[in-house]
Parts: structure tokens; C-alpha cells; sequence
């Protein structure tokens, strides 16, 4: 295991060098992508499954794509990038000095007897949470339980995030009709294009396994681990895949808005309803149905998902229609 | 009904550890038809045969001694690739045979599909000797023995 993760953490610093050496921008969003694959396996050897699965939708294929559609758009005199050496020598020596500096500080960062590790809130919460949230999982357990505020705040922040990005792309949002426009590509022979046979063959066979894994994800998610985060990305970048490789999906960008917003709201629901049973906001434990802490997270998990993978599509699909004009 | 739309109820018993619920078997198909839907894809249930698993046993020799001898070229000192492209016959071949054929190429190292036409495949190849064991045509015998 430490021999896997030493030889992993090694081919990091190899494909960050590769980068900084690198002659083109497609080269260097190559490079990225192979940087974030490595993580994924350094993950999953360190026992985060979770982490593994979002760098992998996030990382190796959601941020790939948006590049190199945006690459495809720079002038030409951009896409050749330069390598000032001297600068970058001086650069990396004076990193390399300060981490050496700092060396006998950060020495004992991981140990278990750092102030992080023997905060009181650590130890109620391992011995504490079957009892409060009624399951398992830990992870689960204080992202839509104890910190479910906190949870809130990321999904609104992903819709923002997503409808902020529509404002700027397509300025004329407000006009009329023609703000969200549908997204309609372009249907080429009869379902299958002959050049791209290969893969979207092997697509086709794959996506159903696939979705089968991202709903796995899904609902196990307060007893294992992943969650609403990972499995929504996981379909958005099953979306990503299957528009690629066929060009016959067609999604009504005001949909995905609207499955965005509605879930943020449902999530606010459950919410509320803590209140009108005599609790707090977001004390789902006051709600009279058997199991509520249960199924409160449950809803809560698949709220997360929806937002997470509608906003994912919405981006992508966003920039695939700069590259269309 | 046909025993290959089976695959997916056999793959989720497999990941849920054979945990028979009705609730949740039912329930992810629902939602595995929905996203089918929402995103059209017209998925395919190929049937796997024991001509498939036959073949894909010899593939995965020939992947292990293409490496080996990609590998020993790589580290010899007189190594210069020859960076041929050439054209392979696939008339009256079925288009899934097809597709297994274009990846099976891709798959053994030194030689790659990089296209595929209606009646001929492009193939790179980064040695003559490479494209002279595909032109002799011992695995195109092999996939037309699947069927």
C-alpha cells in the first residue's frame, strides 16, 4: 500500500514538471487531465472513495471539456505557450526554499495529537451519531445532519454559480424568448455518425451500467460511501459523455434551470418543515413519521444530487453552444 | 424476453451484494428508464457468447505479447519507428464485429485504428511488421468465428 501510494505521489510531481515543460495549451489540458486520473488512484488507495469518484467527474472530465472548448476558441498566437525557464527556475528554487523553511513546522501536521484532532466536536460525533441521525455513515451523517446549514450554502452556491454563468454567456437572458434557448445539435446521418462509430458504440453499451452505478451511489448514500455530491456528478458527466460521443441529445437548457432552482427549494422545504413542527430550522428529528431523520436526509441527498447534476449539464452544455456560433 | 436484458439486473445484484429489495430494485430501473429517456439514448444489450469469451481470452495474449515486444524495441538502441498507415479490408462484416475489431486493433500496443470508413478501416501502425500480422489476418478469422 505505502509502496503504491509513494510510486502514485512520485508520477505526480513527474506530470507536474510535465506540465510546466509543456510546448501547447492542449498539451498542457492533456497533462492536467493524467494529473487528476493519478489522484483518483491516490485517493482510492488512501480510503476516500467519495473524494475519488468527484475528482474523477469533476477533474478528468467536466474541467477537460470546458477547456478545451475554450482552447478550441483562443487565437492561435495564445494556444502556443512559451516556457520562460530563468523565471521559472527562480521560481521553483525559492518554493523549494521556503518549503524547506517551513519543513520543521509542518512537520507533525498529520498527528493524532493536534489541537484538530482533540476538539470535543470530533468525539460527539463518533460516539454520538447513531443515536442523533439514525445511520451509519459518518460523512452523511454530518454533511445533511449536524452541518446541514453548511450543505445549504454549497448547493445554493452551485446554482449560483451555474445561473450566473448563463447571465454572462447569453447576456440577452432577460429579452424575451430567445434567452434560454433550447440546445438542439445537429442530427447527423441516422443515429449512429460513421466516423465516431467506435466510440459511440461502446457508449451505448456502457451508459445503462453506468446511470446503474451513479442511483447505487445515490440512494446508499447514508450507509456507505458517496452521497448526493458524487452521484450528481457522476450523471452530469455521464450526460457529457453520451453528447459527445452521439449528436443527438437534446436538452432544454430552461428545464435543467428549473430542476436546479426546484431542488434547492425542496431541500428549503425540509427545512421549514422542522419549523412547523414545533423545532428549529432544519431539525428534521421534531417531524412525527417514523424513520424522519432517515428520510429527511434521503430527500436531502437526492435534492443535492438533481442540483449538482443539473447544474453540471447546464455548464457544459452552456459552452458547447459558445463553440456552435 | 430475450436473456440479455437481464445484464443490467444481473450487475446491480452484483454491486448491491445480492440485497433483494423490491423496493429498491424497482425503483432504480424506474430511474434508470427516466434518464434513458431524458437523454434519448438508445442503449444496446449485446448478447455475450462463448465465441466472445474465447476470443477475448486470445486478445488478451496478444496484448501481452505485442507489449512485450513494443517494450524490447523501445529499449534497444537501434530503434526507428516507421510510422506506417494502412488500409484494412472489412467488406461484409457485421458493424458490432466491426467495432470489436477497430478496438481490438486500438487495444494491442503498436498498432491503433484511426478511422473507420464503410468498407475499410485506417490503421497506424509503428512498425512494418505490425501491419504485415494484421494483413495475414489471423484475428479478423478469429471475430468471423464469433458468430
Amino acid at each position: 500500500m505505502t509502496a503504491a501510494i509513494t510510486i502514485l505521489s512520485s508520477c505526480l510531481i513527474g506530470v507536474a514538471i510535465k506540465i510546466l515543460f509543456s510546448r501547447s495549451t492542449l498539451e498542457v489540458i492533456i497533462s492536467a487531465s493524467v494529473l487528476s486520473i493519478t489522484l483518483v488512484c491516490l485517493y482510492l488507495f488512501m480510503d476516500a472513495p467519495d473524494v475519488a469518484m468527484t475528482e474523477a467527474a469533476l477533474g478528468a472530465c467536466l474541467s477537460t471539456v470546458v477547456l478545451l472548448t475554450i482552447g478550441s476558441r483562443m487565437p492561435k498566437l495564445l494556444t502556443k505557450a512559451v516556457t520562460p525557464y530563468l523565471s521559472l527556475f527562480i521560481g521553483l528554487l525559492s518554493a523549494v526554499a521556503v518549503i524547506l523553511m517551513c519543513y520543521k513546522q509542518i512537520n507533525n501536521y498529520s498527528s493524532i495529537q493536534k489541537p484538530v484532532h482533540l476538539h470535543y466536536s470530533n468525539k460527539y460525533y463518533t460516539s454520538n451519531l447513531k443515536e442523533d441521525m439514525g445511520i451509519p455513515a459518518f460523512i452523511a451523517g454530518i454533511l445533511a445532519g449536524y452541518r446541514s446549514y453548511d450543505t445549504l450554502g454549497e448547493s445554493l452556491v452551485i446554482l449560483i454559480a451555474g445561473i450566473s454563468l448563463i447571465l454572462i454567456i447569453n447576456p440577452n437572458l432577460g429579452g424575451g424568448e430567445s434567452g434560454v434557448n433550447k440546445t438542439h445539435l445537429k442530427n447527423e446521418g441516422n443515429n449512429i455518425d460513421r466516423n465516431k462509430s467506435m466510440l459511440s458504440i461502446i457508449c451505448r453499451i456502457i451508459i445503462p451500467y453506468a446511470l446503474l452505478i451513479c442511483i447505487y451511489i445515490q440512494i446508499n448514500g447514508e450507509v456507505s460511501p458517496g452521497g448526493g455530491f458524487q452521484a450528481g456528478s457522476l450523471v452530469g458527466s455521464v450526460f457529457i459523455v453520451y453528447s459527445i460521443c452521439s449528436r443527438t441529445i437534446s436538452i432544454n437548457k430552461k428545464y435543467l434551470v428549473i430542476t436546479a432552482i426546484g431542488s434547492v427549494l425542496l431541500y428549503c422545504f425540509i427545512g421549514v418543515s422542522g419549523i412547523i413542527f414545533g423545532g428549529n430550522f432544519l431539525n428534521y428529528g421534531v417531524i412525527p413519521l417514523p424513520h424522519s431523520q432517515h428520510l429527511a436526509i434521503f430527500i436531502i441527498e437526492l435534492a443535492i444530487g438533481i442540483n449538482v447534476a443539473s447544474i453540471i449539464t447546464l455548464i457544459y452544455l452552456t459552452f458547447h453552444d459558445i463553440r456552435k456560433r | 424476453m430475450h436473456i440479455k436484458y437481464s445484464y443490467p439486473l444481473i450487475f446491480w445484484l452484483i454491486i448491491t451484494d445480492f440485497h433483494l429489495s423490491l423496493i429498491s430494485i424497482v425503483g432504480s430501473f424506474g430511474a434508470l428508464m427516466c434518464m434513458l429517456k431524458i437523454i434519448k439514448a438508445k442503449p444496446i444489450w449485446p448478447r455475450i457468447k462463448w465465441g466472445h469469451l474465447k476470443y477475448f481470452c486470445w486478445l488478451i495474449k496478444q496484448i501481452f505479447l505485442s507489449s512485450i515486444s513494443v517494450m524490447l524495441a523501445a529499449w534497444s538502441r537501434k530503434f526507428e519507428v516507421e510510422s506506417v498507415f494502412c488500409e484494412i479490408d472489412i467488406k461484409n462484416m457485421r458493424q458490432d464485429l466491426t467495432i470489436l475489431y477497430a478496438h481490438s486493433i486500438t487495444l494491442t500496443p503498436g498498432t491503433m485504428t484511426v478511422d473507420v470508413q464503410k468498407n475499410h478501416l485506417l490503421v497506424h501502425s509503428i512498425s512494418l511488421s505490425g501491419i504485415q500480422e494484421l494483413e495475414e489476418g489471423k484475428m479478423k478469422k478469429r471475430i468471423a468465428n464469433i458468430q
